[in-house]
């Protein structure tokens, strides 16, 4: 009895000890709120052909079925034998390379490992990409009894939602070759495609139109063709629930591949750019360290950020973003950047996707790699850029002009502006926009204000009058008629002014200080900001904000950061 | 028959009951009905190389068989019939993008018909303000999972300066409809 009572004790631990590595396995979860509409996958991991080898697909799709149900009992109208997809055969046909497309393949048997990786080889499409597209669209990575239905639709390639598939495409082979080829496609005539890179697309939360959607700011090839291969976003509810459904609306094919891709391969994201390791500080040059407005949040107030070029501990130019209070950080990042001469750039926020957020865009006036203005924008994280461009401007003297942002256009999302001050063609005060591609100027308008000293006064945008545009303002700091700050602010045309305001604030030395502008207080129109770098009467950094009209103040914030 | 002495007995018995009662509790951990604090929860998952290669999750092996259950309710992959003459079936097409590019002076819209998978169909763009009204056709083609109507371009000539209302129509020999959006565009 006791030799039983013994055994059957080491039986239990024995069970239990074996169970618990199942739970180890057990990989993080992926929260819905992680998921960024216009960046589903990045262009480097969705365009890498290469990087699972055949024997790494197989073992992949072994662990996904560790029992094939081969001999289940008969369903959905098919009977045993069932064949997994780990052991699934077909015969690929030879098909003819295609310029920017596929690089064609050879006649042959073929299991599925293999016909995956032949294709991802032969279009540059990532295996890992075909992989959670199968899942996604029929579930035949996890499936232990598949359907002949589900191999002959296997990508959904030809398959509309809410309705029947086009024999035209059956096949495994067919669908898996038709679906990365189509991903090929949408990138060699992304003109031709309705959703392309670059532009606000109105992307649906459901088939049933009355579900609604919104406009989606794309930002790479890979979320391009994602969205036009298959053309619903998720909506609140179904990102909510992210392992799970949502409500009438929801739709999962986007969502379900993000968080296959990020359950079975990791981040979707490319590798952070650390090329900020081993930097060094620009000796015998400012540290250069602007406050800028930055709208964190969608909707939400503006907070502000402390930007610092040159002269930081990490030797990378950093961004220290302030707490509500402008008492305590809420972030301290050492970008990606290494730190520069700040004579030679600016650094700004601009809303440049249209989701009344912004971003933080990295300008290099002169000394740039392609000899032309360089507009560089950050991510959320500032390790990684959204977009590197070289624009149609060649490098400019930072003396005569600088870059700013604003929605002048009402679309939505910010223009950047070269506002040129002096050594102008027409002897006056110059705004010239740029497309959104910064590649030709949308507008050039020499304004009514003759040129001046940049030192005098700048000009910046800010939506002062509640409508859907920002007007321009020319806020001069010295030598001004009144002896005070004063706020001149353009028509949209910049030929006249709506309005003319010396502030409270006296004459200073622009040495000392900068005016700016955000939506501060949440309110229909933003404010004026102006900001003490030095000579302070608190000797830290002060931010002053001004109420409408620039005659009183809203707040005056001495912040926890020193003089600079 | 060889019996166990009674000192045997005093250290099996107790270490028989130990042994059953970690047993029991490390299952009842598994199984998530209780939770051990000095069990880790945070073992490396079987990853190598950036790959997840565990077994399917029992999230994963639900959804599978959900999936075979919703795909027979829809008879989604049955084969593509033809529609029964006389049955138009009523769509909803989308525009998905419009804008105005002043430098090439024109505005671009693009649309596409989910729902269906068809070739041949005529999509109508219109352009129309309060005077005026200009419409462009493409005949749709099939996508990856939708019908596409492609992208239509308006000169600016052909327009004014205001606000324009843009709307997109698709009609084929079996399916028919109206886009529903309220789409209006500031023409410079």
């Amino acid at each position: 009895m006791v030799k039983r009572l013994f055994t059957l004790s080491l039986a239990i631990l024995f069970f239990a000890i074996t169970l618990l590595p199942i739970q180890s396995q057990q990989v993080r979860a992926v929260s819905g709120s992680e998921f960024q509409p216009g960046r589903i996958i990045d262009d480097s991991k969705f365009f890498s052909g290469d990087t699972m080898s055949v024997a790494e697909i197989q073992a992949f799709l072994n662990s996904k079925v560790p029992v094939c149900d081969t001999w289940h009992s008969a369903g959905y109208g098919q009977n045993p034998p069932f064949i997994c997809l780990k052991d699934f055969r077909n015969s690929i046909p030879s098909k003819a390379p295609e310029a920017g497309l596929c690089n064609g393949i050879t006649a042959s048997g073929a299991t599925a490992a293999e016909t995956i990786a032949w294709v991802a080889q032969s279009c540059g499409i990532n295996p890992q990409v075909l992989i959670v597209l199968l899942q996604k669209e029929q579930s035949l990575v996890t499936d232990t009894w598949p359907l002949d239905v589900q191999y002959r639709s296997a990508t959904g390639y030809g398959c509309p939602d809410t309705a029947a598939c086009d024999s035209t495409y059956y096949g495994f082979f067919n669908q898996v070759y038709m679906a990365a080829r189509q991903f090929k496609r949408y990138a060699r005539d992304s003109g031709s495609y309705n959703h392309t890179v670059g532009t606000n697309s109105y992307v649906l939360y459901n088939p049933n139109a009355a579900c609604g959607g919104t406009n989606v700011y794309i930002q790479n090839q890979a979320t391009a063709g994602l969205y036009n291969y298959t053309p619903y976003q998720p909506n609140a509810s179904a990102l909510a629930n992210l392992y799970g459904t949502g409500d009438g609306c929801g739709a999962y094919g986007n969502r379900n591949f993000w968080r296959l891709f990020n359950d079975w391969f990791g981040s979707p994201y490319g590798p952070i750019d650390y090329s900020c390791k081993g930097a060094s500080n620009v000796a015998s040059t400012p540290t250069g360290g602007r406050v800028i407005p930055n709208q964190f949040t969608e909707g939400g107030n503006a907070t502000f950020s402390l930007t610092l070029p040159n002269n930081t501990g990490s030797s990378c130019i950093e961004i220290h973003t302030w707490g509500g209070n402008q008492q305590g950080w809420v972030t301290n990042v050492a970008t990606n950047h290494p730190a520069i001469n700040p004579a030679d750039i600016k650094i700004i926020s601009a809303n440049v996707h249209g989701d009344s957020k912004s971003e933080i865009t990295f300008v290099k006036y002169r000394n740039t790699g392609s000899g032309k203005v360089e507009v560089h924008t950050w991510d959320d994280t500032y390790q990684r850029w959204v977009y590197n461009i070289a624009t149609n401007l060649p490098a400019v003297d930072p003396a005569d002009g600088e870059i700013i942002s604003g929605d002048v256009t009402g679309d939505g999302r910010d223009e950047l502006m070269y506002v040129k001050y002096r050594n102008t063609g027409s002897g006056k005060l110059e705004i010239h926009t740029w497309t959104p591609n910064k590649q030709a100027w949308l507008t050039n308008i020499a304004t009514n204000q003759p040129a001046i000293d940049p030192a005098d006064g700048r000009v910046i945008a800010a939506n002062l009058y509640g409508d859907i545009r920002d007007e321009l303002v020319f806020v001069k700091y010295r030598n001004t008629g009144s002896g005070r700050i004063e706020a001149h602010t353009w028509t949209p045309n910049q030929q006249s002014w709506l309005s003319n305001i010396a502030t409270n604030h006296p004459v200073v030395d622009p040495n000392d200080i900068e005016v700016t502008s955000g939506n501060i207080y949440g309110g229909a129109i933003d404010e004026l900001v102006l900001i003490k770098y030095r000579n302070s009467g608190s000797g830290r950094i002060e931010i002053h904000t001004w109420a409408a009209g620039q005659q009183a103040w809203l707040s005056n914030i001495a912040t926890n950061v020193g003089a600079l | 028959m060889r019996t166990i002495s009674k000192k045997t007995k005093l250290i099996l018995i107790p270490t028989s009951l130990l042994l059953i009662t970690v047993g029991t509790l490390l299952v009842l951990e598994k199984i998530d009905v209780i939770d051990l604090p000095f069990v880790g929860k945070t073992a490396p998952p079987p990853v190598q190389g950036g790959i997840n290669y565990g077994p399917p999750t029992e999230q994963e092996k639900k959804e599978t068989e959900q999936f075979k259950e919703k795909q027979a309710a829809e008879n989604r992959n049955s084969t593509i019939t033809e529609s029964t003459p006389g049955q138009i079936k009523p769509v909803t097409p989308i525009i998905s993008s419009w804008g105005q590019n002043p430098q090439t002076k024109d505005v671009r819209v693009v649309g596409f018909v989910p729902g269906i998978y068809e070739a041949g169909g005529i999509c109508t763009f219109t352009m129309q303000n309060n005077a005026k009204k200009v419409t462009k056709t493409t005949t749709a083609s099939k996508d990856a999972q939708t019908t596409s109507c492609g992208a239509v371009t308006f000169p600016y000539g052909e327009l004014s300066a205001g606000t324009w209302n843009i709307t997109l129509n698709y009609s084929s020999a079996s399916s028919t409809g109206n886009s529903t959006q309220s789409v209006s565009l500031g023409v410079q």
